[in-house]
């Protein structure tokens, strides 16, 4: 190469840039000022000279005559070959679809085949959005599924991985006194004689609610505890202690036989769940008080049974178990809800458009509230009251959830 | 748009009494319906240009120089109908002969020097000018041995910039990579030919 190699200059990715873009202005004016550059510039240009220069390949006249008729002619068999590749490439297309949609269609199937039908895989949904790890010996059920999954914690700690959820989806971990509802976090619950004592979140955040206490935001940065005298606060910021360590939980206790049996049907096939009900019958060997306050109630018994009945296409069964809650209970406003919904599946549209009206009276600010309104907006349409309708798909219409407006509008244009 | 209207709309007709050509956009255009009568207009405007670019990216023997250029336009010919018009027309036939090329090479001529045996009776050879004063013959041997170092993308971008010419931006695009690893690609390959120029290790 010629000369010495110029020194670097910063602006040499400028150049080299400038250079690539044929902007030649913009080299110049650079290379009048930059000695180092204009140095480089000479160098790169002889380089970019002799590549030029090198030995050029051209076709002769009369090869280029005799490739330009063997083209023609290819190009002419590739266009009469076109039409049937471009068929068979569909028909191979439509095919590859055709098994994708069957695919598709027979999960779908499976997945909406009545719970019982395919009592041998699982009673009930599977958790769809979450995974639980079990630890300390935890004892928790599955009380529902989408897209209102609660899981209920009677004992120890449960780490929980919940993926984003979709529109009109929750996710809830309940105790006895206090819920944590999720919205796509992950997070560790524990709970000692039914009680919720502890919520350390890992990602995202989440809202406790507990006894009559304010709810409260509880985000990565921060851990809910429950001190000594039961007031909730949140406490400084959360150091990834193991949770065992900060809130160990008291020895496991038996399981009557209708408890145990509840706990079985209310969990499902996922594996660390199965897991955590053979850890729970096993280790039943003491009787404790506080364990025994901290097994499942009628109630959650009744929901788990309404549940179960409303997924396996049982929408009579599933009113009476949600009508066996009492109204006061902690799943008492899900039940009433649902049961709600259940009576509108099983066709008895005054009795649910009754209980629709009368949730709404007895909880307003329930997160149920746009879709108990939009469902008494179709009630009532199918009754012939168009107005009370109207005015349900009006008030509809003022939910955060564009599905649930979706919906309104939809019906609102029914009506019209 | 039925194919009955592309058919009005897009196909090349030699029109006795047209003045202007068809441009190579509308050539390609017509490419994509299925007119060979295009492809060979666009053959006659490119082949010089694709020879001279597939000689330069020194990868094919000179035997296969012609069977590449038909390959080359033959694949021109197939994916007409996915030319986007984000860079000109020779960029976009050069950035595929630069494929066809690589494809080519790994498959007959693998370790083959290039252009050792040129067949004079089918090639006119320009050999080294000396109109140049500042490039020497010998320079202009050695950056040719130097090209043939390069690893395909550098050599590519390399060709495409510096020898051809062509804008950094449409041979990106035409490409299909960021503007940003095509100048590095190129100062790579600029960087290395100095130092194989210079006689040091790369």
């Amino acid at each position: 190469m010629t000369g010495a190699r110029p020194s670097s200059c910063r602006c040499s990715a400028t150049i080299h840039q400038a250079f690539a873009d044929d902007d030649v202005d913009r080299v110049a004016a650079h290379l009048e000022r930059c000695e180092a550059c204009s140095t480089e510039w000479s160098v790169l240009e002889a380089l970019a000279s002799a590549a030029k220069r090198a030995a050029i390949c051209e076709l002769s006249t009369a090869a280029k005559d005799e490739l330009r008729g063997k083209l023609l002619m290819e190009a002419r068999a590739v266009a009469k070959q076109t039409p049937a590749r471009r068929s068979r490439s569909m028909v191979f297309a439509l095919a590859l679809a055709a098994g994708i949609t069957a695919a598709i269609g027979i999960a779908v199937v499976w997945r909406s085949m009545p719970t019982r039908a395919r009592a041998a895989q699982e009673v009930m949904a599977s958790l769809r959005r979450a995974t639980i790890h079990q630890r300390d010996g935890a004892r928790f059920a599955i009380l529902s599924s989408q897209p209102d999954e609660i899981v209920r914690l009677y004992e120890g700690t449960i780490a929980v991985d919940v993926l984003p959820l979709e529109r009109g989806e929750r996710f809830r971990v309940m105790t006895r006194d206090a819920e944590v509802e999720v919205h796509g976090t992950e997070f560790v619950v524990s709970a000692s004689a039914d009680k919720l004592t502890l919520v350390v979140v890992e990602r995202g955040l989440v809202e406790v609610r507990s006894g009559g206490a304010a709810p409260r935001i509880v985000t990565a940065t921060d851990r809910w505890a429950l001190p000594e005298n039961n007031n909730a606060q949140v406490v400084a910021p959360s150091t990834d202690v193991a949770v065992s360590e900060v809130a160990p939980a008291p020895a496991p206790a038996p399981v009557s036989g209708r408890r145990r049996r509840a706990l079985s049907s209310g969990t499902r096939s996922h594996p660390r769940q199965h897991e955590a009900q053979v850890a729970v019958d096993i280790a039943g060997t003491e009787t404790s008080h506080a364990l025994q306050q901290a097994s499942p109630a009628s109630e959650e018994i009744a929901f788990q049974e309404g549940w179960a009945a409303l997924r396996s296409g049982d929408p009579i069964g599933a009113s009476r178990s949600f009508a066996s809650v009492p109204p006061d209970a902690a799943l008492g406003e899900d039940a009433i809800f649902w049961r709600g919904i259940a009576l509108a599946r099983a066709g008895r549209a005054s009795e649910a458009t009754h209980i629709l009206e009368q949730f709404l009276v007895m909880f307003p600010k329930s997160p149920h509230r746009d879709e108990a309104q939009v469902n008494l907006g179709h009630l009532r349409h199918r009754m012939g009251n168009d107005t009370l309708a109207a005015a349900s798909f009006v008030e509809a219409q003022k939910s955060a959830n564009s599905e649930i407006q979706e919906r309104a509008q939809r019906g609102l244009r029914e009506i019209r | 748009m039925t194919k009955a209207d592309k058919a009005r709309v897009i196909p090349f007709r030699r029109k006795q009494s047209a003045i202007d050509p068809l441009s190579d956009e509308a050539l390609i255009a017509a490419c994509a319906t299925g007119d060979p009568n295009a492809l060979a207009q666009l053959f006659d405007r490119l082949c010089n240009d694709v020879t001279r670019f597939l000689g330069r990216l020194a990868y094919i023997d000179s035997q296969d120089v012609q069977d590449c250029v038909q390959d080359v336009f033959l694949a021109v010919f197939r994916s007409a109908s996915s030319y986007r018009q984000r860079s000109g027309v020779k960029t976009w036939v050069l950035a595929i002969a630069g494929n066809v090329a690589r494809e080519r090479w790994r498959k007959t001529a693998r370790g083959r020097s290039v252009r050792d045996q040129l067949a004079l009776d089918v090639f006119r050879v320009e050999g080294p000018s000396l109109e140049c004063a500042t490039v020497t013959k010998d320079l202009i041997l050695r950056v040719e041995r130097s090209i043939k170092t390069l690893p395909h993308d550098l050599r590519v971008a390399f060709v495409m910039c510096d020898v051809e010419e062509l804008p950094g931006v449409e041979v990106a695009h035409a490409l299909g990579i960021p503007n940003g690893t095509l100048y590095r690609r190129l100062h790579e390959a600029r960087q290395r030919l100095r130092r194989e120029l210079d006689g040091s290790e790369p």
